[in-house]
């Protein structure tokens, strides 16, 4: 359950970029609409854009997590996952 | 530590053996052997460039090594999920996530255990609803070293823990050192040589690529780590 939290912690901290990417690529456009745009935006370059900017300027960051016992690797994968998870619940969401 | 008054005690040991590493055709670490026994206070000087660091960190597992044993009560640890589950590391650079405040993070950090005796510290108290990235220097690596010295883990690396701090901060630095070390081995590297000499009960010299036991500060003398 710690660990969990620990997870969800780091999580929360490449949400907001992103977001933020995911919101200015549905908002720029597509034609599959808003949402579906967001959930493949956010499930694709999302990920990849939180992670790159954590690597760039709060790698040491990781440190505390390895001291936590979590490997870089295993935050990396939980990461992925749970963007690919809900990005494909915002696109079934909408496609329903 | 004298280990043969601790015969009754069961004590955990952290050996590195056989460890090499070369960038290219400059060799770092030369077949290096270490042993720390919790309760140790293990100290290694090494100039500049040496590899202190990077014996570090290949033992948490963060760098590759050429070849490498680390085992921890005879057990060979070989991936870096087993190293962290047994050792701590403190990096040169600042590594807490900063975005919380020094009471969330104590929380996060000790799954909401022991925190009361956490807080209760002169340096930290006036702090704790401050957020991490607001703290000094001093402040902030006072509050990892504590919080590494607090995680169940068996073995601490400290990496230029008195780096930067005042006086004061080494002193407190120093002790909280010293009363971990009653149930974990730590091995600490500093330039602040004087603070390692007076906390470590053990040394080392990492010289050309090869550790080297010390007895202390008469041995850094003579093998030009120091001036007279």
């Amino acid at each position: 359950m710690h660990k969990l939290k620990l997870f969800s912690v780091f999580y929360k901290s490449t949400l907001s970029l992103s977001i933020a990417f995911a919101t200015l690529v549905a908002a720029i456009g597509g034609r599959l609409g808003f949402i579906t745009v967001f959930g493949i935006a956010f499930m694709t370059g999302g990920w990849i854009l939180s992670l790159f900017y954590k690597e760039q300027t709060r790698k040491n960051e990781y440190f505390y997590y390895q001291n936590m016992g979590i490997t870089k690797t295993a935050l990396v994968i939980f990461c992925i996952l749970l963007n690919v998870l809900i990005g494909s619940f915002l696109i079934l969401f909408d496609r329903a | 530590m004298d280990h043969s008054s601790f015969s009754l005690i069961v004590l955990d040991v952290l050996e590195v053996d056989s460890l090499a590493k070369r960038y290219s055709e400059r060799v770092i670490l030369s077949d290096v052997y270490l042993k720390c026994f919790t309760g140790d206070i293990v100290g290694l000087f090494g100039r500049n460039g040496t590899g202190k660091s990077t014996l570090m960190k290949i033992v948490f597992g963060i760098e590759k090594a050429d070849n490498k044993f680390v085992r921890v009560n005879d057990k060979v640890l070989v991936s870096q999920s087993q190293l962290i589950q047994e050792i701590s590391y403190l990096s040169q650079d600042t590594f807490l996530p900063n975005n919380s405040t020094v009471l969330e993070l104590i929380r996060l950090t000790l799954n909401n255990q022991n925190v009361n005796s956490f807080v209760n510290d002169a340096i930290l108290s006036p702090f704790l609803n401050t957020k991490v990235n607001s703290l000094s220097g001093g402040e902030l690596r006072y509050l990892e070293i504590k919080v590494l010295l607090n995680l169940p883990s068996k073995f601490v690396l400290l990496d230029e823990p008195f780096n930067g701090l005042s006086p004061i901060i080494v002193k407190a630095v120093s002790e909280l050192i010293k009363s971990h070390s009653k149930s974990k081995g730590i091995i600490l590297t500093d330039h602040d040589y004087h603070s390692v000499l007076d906390i470590a009960n053990r040394f080392y010299l990492l010289s050309d690529g090869y550790l080297k036991s010390i007895s202390g500060r008469s041995d850094l003398v003579r093998l030009g780590y120091l001036n007279r």
